[in-house]
């Protein structure tokens, strides 16, 4: 069954099955929801959102049952919403909420109360958007506007792939303020008629496995390997999908023979998620998915044409949106090839690719691996400025240890791919919660 | 517990946690980030940490915990406040 909004997917299910659980939760205690009481608790809110009048709920998510509800009532009230990541700085939240001309907050008191300042005069004329930002590795953020559809049909794309039944329990374990968490975490489960369990936060992150006991899961790649090494997943799981980043072959391969059935999947925020997903065999080889057409661009960018999940555009964003999304296809950025079999692998993403003046495009994860490697040093990257090739890392090494220990490497390279300035620094580089390099923090 | 106590019962929990990670050399010193450990290894031994010490290091403090001693000072702290 294809649902295409919210209130038809709750509907559906708590007419067919309304006394099935739809959502486990923790409040003091294992608690259990019902289909049907899920739909009356989300419609007697969405009436009081009503009621309030505003327009635009900002909802700083923290995965709980009444996070759940206020999206879900939103969107039925006619709301625009935007997912915020509860744990960014006020400072960032407060510019969040006036980008995106947020009126009213949902989520903890204290955070509201602290933001409330930040709160805008509203917007007309968004109901039905769904905003999510962008994972920004390369630039800043960006607010993507998705709607109930949209997320829906995604949802349909993975239940198409891999089909959950009412009998299972998909873990809800990653932020669903990112949206392949909202998608693969919520969506996927609700969409099947299964039970979703709500994961109870970061210190569950280790224990929520055995509390649960899901049948399935979404997870990013960094977890999956952690819980594989700590034998963390509980021995009722099937089904995992990895998503939001890469996954080593040798990790995809363990969890395999770990006696998961294990499927990775490719998707943006922009397409509101999947578009490809690996279902048998090499996990690393997806098929796409049924809504979705991906060709290559010469040079290897994947070209994403999936009208029913694609996004509307970036929130007030004209030009950013026209510079990706042309004719409804998306310029993604990562770069991809075919199998003869015509399954989709990713190769790289170009927007980690510097090209220089005269032509000469240096592929920055496999550069700076190599600078990982003569400096042994982890934690770097380069940038460029006019052609200059700067190395950033934090390091206690002293510069002139570097220049020396970057020799060898130098004599290989022509002139202008030399690293000509190396900046030090004893925190960290700017990452993801998946590890990628937050490039435009940098500069 | 003293401070050294404090240190030595995070180099067990980290040696507990991840068991083929080197904690030989490890001091207070030691660069969280530069020694292997991700953030999911970080988390698991944070959260191990407050389960055996009956203490909560808040989430908004996670981040400011660059080194070894970071950690130290945080606990040293919350079982002063105790």
């Amino acid at each position: 069954m294809r649902f295409f909004g919210f209130h038809e997917m709750l509907n559906d299910w708590a007419s067919r099955t309304p006394d099935a659980h739809a959502l486990y939760y923790d409040a003091d205690g294992k608690r259990s929801v019902t289909y049907r009481r899920l739909l009356e608790t989300v419609e007697a809110r969405a009436e009081k959102l009503q009621e309030q009048g505003n327009t635009c709920l900002g909802v700083l998510a923290d995965g709980s049952f009444s996070c759940i509800v206020d999206v879900f009532a939103a969107v039925f009230a006619g709301m625009q919403v935007v997912m915020l990541d509860a744990s960014l700085s006020e400072k960032t939240l407060s510019q969040l909420i006036r980008q995106t001309d947020v009126d009213q907050l949902s989520g903890s008191p204290a955070l509201c109360l602290a933001l409330k300042d930040s709160l805008t005069k509203g917007v007309s004329g968004g109901s039905g958007n769904i905003l999510f930002f962008t994972s920004g590795t390369t630039e800043q953020s960006k607010a993507v506007v998705l709607t109930e559809g949209s997320l829906c049909s995604s949802a349909w794309n993975g239940s198409e792939m891999l089909p959950l039944q009412p009998g299972d329990l998909l873990l809800c374990i990653l932020p669903l303020n990112h949206v392949f968490g909202f998608v693969c975490g919520l969506l996927w489960g609700l969409q099947c008629g299964a039970t979703v369990a709500l994961g109870r936060g970061p210190r569950h992150y280790f224990d929520d496995w055995m509390f649960y006991m899901p049948t399935a899961a979404s997870v990013v790649p960094t977890m999956a390997e952690f819980l594989l090494r700590v034998k963390g997943f509980n021995p009722e799981l099937r089904q995992i999908l990895i998503g939001a980043g890469d996954c080593s072959a040798e990790v995809l391969t363990a969890l395999q023979q770990s006696g998961l059935k294990v499927a990775f999947g490719y998707g943006l925020t922009e397409t509101s998620s999947g578009v490809a997903i690996s279902t048998q065999g090499d996990p690393r080889a997806m098929s796409l998915c049924p809504d979705c057409r991906i060709s290559l661009a010469p040079d290897g960018e994947i070209l994403i044409f999936c009208p029913l999940c694609m996004m509307q555009g970036y929130y007030k964003r004209p030009e950013d949106t026209r510079a990706v999304l042309c004719g409804g296809v998306l310029s993604t950025g990562d770069l991809g090839r075919f199998d003869e079999e015509g399954r989709l692998y990713i190769t790289g993403r170009k927007k980690d690719v510097l090209v220089l003046s005269n032509g000469t495009k240096i592929f920055l994860p496999e550069f700076e691996e190599e600078l990982s490697q003569a400096l042994g040093e982890a934690d770097l990257a380069v940038t460029a400025e006019n052609d200059r090739l700067t190395l950033i890392l934090c390091t206690e090494q002293d510069e002139q240890v570097i220049k020396a220990k970057l020799r060898p490497w130098a004599l290989q390279k022509p002139l202008g791919q030399q690293i000509t300035r190396i900046v030090r620094r004893t925190t960290p580089l700017p990452r993801t919660a998946t590890g990628k390099l937050i490039r435009w923090k940098l500069l | 517990m003293t401070r050294k106590e404090i240190f030595q019962k995070v180099l067990k929990t980290v040696r507990d946690c991840i068991p083929d990670l080197d904690i030989s050399e490890m001091t207070e010193q030691t660069v969280i980030s530069e020694t292997g450990m991700n953030s999911m290894a970080f988390l698991m031994i944070i959260c191990q940490l407050e389960a055996n010490l009956d203490i909560q290091i808040p989430e908004s403090e996670w981040p400011t915990l660059l080194t070894i001693g970071d950690v130290v000072s945080s606990i040293e702290s919350k079982q002063q406040a105790s």
